[in-house]
């Protein structure tokens, strides 16, 4: 002898609510809901990154300004041309050949300048290279971050700016006789 | 009309507590999770993540768009979790939520998410094999093959225990509709499953 058939209401009640996902949907949520990593590096460095953008931009301004007569200017270096940097590929040894010879001819040429304004550039080279020790530290911790990484290039721009403009503004063939 | 559906889900949390016990822990769990707290929340999902999974399949008819919806709900908890009354149920709270993803999905899938009756039958045969065997199976692939507004109202109320002010507040649709469209769907039921459709 069969059994009745069941009622709907009885059938719908035995229907079980919970289905499980077949695939664990945890990890995805966990993923989407995790807030956005925090920069582990300090603010300091932020902020010296931001004073170095500032110095770099007081270099270049200062720079514009005629403080020195084109008489003192002269020596083996002040006539060559400057190397053109490509940022690309950094660790090339034609970028790190370009830069020493940049840096030279900056260094030569710095000497050429007013006392007070040589000060005033070196403070703002020091403080680029200190950004830049920081940015370096912080990637120590964090080598993968892209803000870090473009803060690196950004502040090696600014060096290579600020070499650029130093030799630029004191090149006796462009005739700018004095800074 | 059906016994059970209006029972908050409780497994997953401290299946040996008592029902005040369970919701004791329950609150705390969810205090904790409001005030950001990950873990706390991995246990709201593991609590409820079968009741959720549950309603979206029934509701979509498609496995993985079911639980991309499963994913997308708990996700919008999580970023409404401040909002979350905690004089009101949670369970009722995160269904809402995951029905609203459901239509959300619906709405940019631009209808496409429509009845299914095989993959969703396919979907669920493993669920109802645990039941009584040939019953839940075939009950399964008739609510699947319901039309969709019939299924919507008869899933929200008929399985997981909305009324039908929640139901069609939920779906966008009148009261009176989400009741007609409950009784259609008990009578396609019967028909299908073979059931005297007079006493409906």
């Amino acid at each position: 002898m069969s059994l009745p058939p069941k009622s709907l209401d009885e059938q719908l009640a035995a229907l079980p609510r919970m289905i499980e996902p077949p695939q664990e949907l945890w990890p995805q949520i966990e993923a989407a809901i995790r807030p956005a990593r925090r920069w582990r590096w300090p603010l300091a460095l932020a902020a010296s990154f931001a004073v170095a953008a500032v110095s770099a931009m007081v270099t270049w301004k200062l720079l514009r300004a005629p403080t020195l007569p084109a008489s003192a200017m002269n020596g083996a270096s002040l006539t060559q041309p400057l190397t053109a940097v490509n940022f690309a590929l950094p660790q090339q040894a034609a970028y790190l050949q370009a830069r020493a010879h940049l840096e030279q001819v900056f260094r030569e040429r710095l000497t050429l300048l007013h006392p007070d304004t040589r000060a005033r550039i070196e403070a703002n080279l020091q403080i680029i290279h200190d950004a830049d020790e920081n940015i370096r530290r912080a990637l120590q911790a964090d080598p993968a971050s892209p803000l870090l990484l473009q803060q690196l290039e950004s502040t090696q721009r600014q060096e290579i700016d600020l070499y650029t403009n130093v030799a630029r503004n004191t090149d006796p063939a462009i005739g700018r006789s004095s800074l | 009309m059906v016994n059970g559906t209006n029972r908050a889900p409780r497994a997953g949390l401290l299946p040996l507590c008592d029902g005040a016990q369970q919701s004791e822990i329950e609150a705390r769990v969810l205090a904790q999770a409001c005030g950001g707290d990950h873990r706390a929340f991995e246990r709201l999902y593991r609590a409820h993540a079968g009741w959720v999974f549950g309603l979206c399949l029934r509701l979509t008819n498609q496995r993985e768009t079911a639980q991309d919806c499963t994913q997308e709900a708990f996700v919008a908890a999580w970023r409404a979790l401040s909002r979350f009354e905690q004089r009101s149920q949670f369970s009722s709270w995160l269904y809402r939520i995951a029905v609203n993803t459901v239509l959300a999905h619906r709405r940019r899938a631009g209808g496409l998410l429509l009845v299914s009756a095989e993959v969703h039958a396919d979907e669920l045969q493993g669920v109802a094999g645990q039941a009584d065997a040939a019953g839940p199976i075939d009950l399964e692939q008739a609510i699947a093959r319901l039309p969709q507004g019939a299924r919507d109202v008869l899933v929200l109320v008929g399985l997981y225990g909305y009324s039908h002010d929640e139901a069609s507040a939920a779906l966008g649709i009148a009261a009176g509709t989400s009741k007609a469209q409950l009784h259609r769907a008990r009578a396609l039921l019967a028909v299908q499953l073979g059931l005297n459709t007079e006493s409906i």
